[in-house]
């Protein structure tokens, strides 16, 4: 449904352009939930908000349904299809004012079907009640989904969440979770987020980004299974769990220039890392790492 | 040690016209927070973590109740020292890391090799980062450089609430690494509202729902047997990327 190709973006400073994101390939299907995983500046942000095309991209394609984003007339058709729910938009509800309000002001004051609005909050397991409540009233697991749904109304295509779970407690974290899965039979969903734990738990295909480059996509399941490059192994085995507990981790810190975007973090680098690295697929698991498979014999493995 | 009797904070809410009714952020709890361990504190938004953490601190004194540190109502200048979750709240933003440094070092009398050390502890390099603004630090890097100027004084405690969100899943596996390592020296009580979290990190657990302790144990028994129905809840809900929801 949505391709991305090729795509590298930046933004202009002092009239100069910066690359953030670099020969980014990814796709996105009908009621799929894709996650985009990454540690903060690894391009997340800067790759949503080129998808949206809010931002320059110095090459490559956005396609969707069979047209490329970028040629006369598609570019309204998408954005009417696509919804970009910012980062900051959790907590841009007006605190004062009703939930009902806020809704009144989505659809520009023009009358809306009030019961479509009550049954999709049902659906979503929202109480329709909320809708009376100011936005003050309301928790913080509870403003995050209110805002989902709100974005929900005007039935997107493609929803889009940038760290939708950010600043909730795991019990809200869980709640919104579920949420997603529900809203997922009726659009497809992107997340972006640095949370391995609440991306594996609900997204279909996962993406790995790191200084502004895709380094591995596969579906979840076979990325906990087999990883094909180091980074992804890496946050998959030290994280913060109790199961983890005695786990001990002995950061790599070289000192080369070029090649491999992970060259400076990676234990299992030789010479041939300081190419640029192509990106490869095997049965529809994609890396960035060319000594894959060949690191995991190492012996610091 | 840290140890707490009867401690009470309630505020005043309005519940309708003229008519307030009381709201307890803490519901007198008692309990002690040892040395040489990491003390996990845990529970979901609103169950009194925050406020537990400002009292212990000497931030906030309006509640009822005690906090006695090693037995005494008063305590050193340098016994505890807080990490909020907001690193702007610590920093000066239009400073250098290297004025941070600085200026933690001479006010609290220790050499500055030992807060470069400390500094670096954090997997930062100093030279690289000696003469950049706070504002230009990511999120991250900036809980870092608070939680350095924390311990610079080594206090006997630091208080650390959820003063490592903003670290990415690596960095936050190592800085947990760090707190385990230096808990000999400095004792931790680590605030966070995620159970797993807290219970890779801690030594011993407590639970916090509406301003009551509701059970506290050793991570093990808390994680294996716990006996409340919430604290199980907690451990149900914890993200975890083994499990799909
Ligand atoms: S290409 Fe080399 S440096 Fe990069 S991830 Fe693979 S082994 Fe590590």
């Amino acid at each position: 449904m949505l391709i991305i190709k090729n795509l590298s973006s930046g933004y202009y400073q002092d009239k100069k352009y910066h690359e953030v994101i670099k020969d980014i390939n990814l796709t996105v299907g009908e009621n799929e939930i894709i996650g985009i995983l990454g540690p903060n500046g690894s391009g997340k942000t800067t790759l949503l908000r080129a998808i949206m095309g809010e931002i320059y991209s110095s090459s490559g394609d956005i396609i969707y349904n069979g047209q490329s984003i970028f040629e006369k007339g598609n570019y309204s058709e998408f954005r009417n299809n696509a919804i970009y729910v910012k980062q900051d938009s959790f907590n841009s509800l007006k605190p004062l004012k009703s939930i009902n309000f806020q809704i009144g002001k989505l659809y520009d004051w023009k009358s809306f079907d009030e019961n479509y609005v009550k049954s999709l909050f049902s659906e979503l397991s929202l109480d329709p009640a909320i809708l009376q409540m100011k936005a003050l009233q309301l928790s913080d697991g509870m403003r995050h989904r209110v805002v989902i749904a709100m974005a929900l109304l005007k039935e997107p295509k493609i929803l889009m969440l940038d760290e939708p779970t950010t600043g909730l407690d795991s019990i809200s974290t869980y709640k919104l979770l579920k949420i997603l899965k529900e809203i997922k039979k009726k659009t497809s969903i992107i997340i972006s987020s640095n949370d391995v734990n609440a991306l594996f738990e609900i997204a279909d295909r996962i993406y790995i980004m790191y200084n502004g480059m895709v380094i591995e996509d596969a579906n979840f399941n076979d990325l906990l299974k087999c990883r094909f490059h180091p980074y992804t192994d890496m946050i998959l085995k030290y994280v913060p769990l109790y199961s983890n507990k005695n786990l001990v981790y002995r950061p790599v810190k070289n000192d080369r220039h070029g090649g491999c975007v992970f060259i400076n973090s990676c234990p299992y680098i030789n010479n041939e890392c300081e190419n640029d690295i192509p990106y490869k697929n095997i049965n529809g698991h994609g890396y960035r790492c060319i000594r894959y498979p060949g690191w995991k014999d190492d012996k610091n493995n | 040690m840290i140890k707490i009797i009867n401690l009470t904070k309630k505020y005043k809410i309005k519940t309708g016209n003229f008519r307030y009714s009381d709201f307890y952020a803490l519901d007198n709890i008692s309990t002690i927070f040892k040395e040489n361990i990491i003390n996990g504190i845990t529970g979901s938004s609103g169950s009194g973590k925050t406020t537990l953490a400002n009292i212990i601190s000497g931030y906030d004194r309006d509640y009822s109740g005690e906090v006695l540190y090693d037995n005494s109502q008063e305590k050193k200048y340098d016994y505890i020292r807080y990490v909020f979750q907001d690193p702007y709240i610590s920093l000066n933003m239009v400073k250098t890391v290297e004025w941070h440094i600085m200026t933690a070092s001479e006010l609290n009398n220790v050499d500055i090799e030992s807060s470069i050390k400390k500094f670096e502890s954090t997997r930062l390099d100093y030279d690289d980062y000696r003469s950049k603004y706070v504002n230009t630090l990511s999120g991250g890097e900036m809980q870092k450089l608070a939680f350095t100027i924390a311990i610079i004084p080594d206090p006997k405690y630091i208080v650390l609430d959820e003063a490592f969100s903003m670290l990415d899943p690596i960095n936050l596996f190592y800085m947990l690494s760090l707190l385990k390592s230096i808990r000999k020296t400095i004792s931790v009580i680590y605030i966070d509202h995620d159970i797993n979290r807290v219970a890779f990190a801690s030594d011993y657990i407590y639970i916090l729902n509406k301003g009551r302790i509701i059970e506290e144990n050793d991570t093990d028994t808390i994680m294996n047997k716990p006996e409340n129905e919430y604290t199980k809840k907690l451990i149900e809900y914890s993200p975890d990327y083994k499990k799909r929801i």
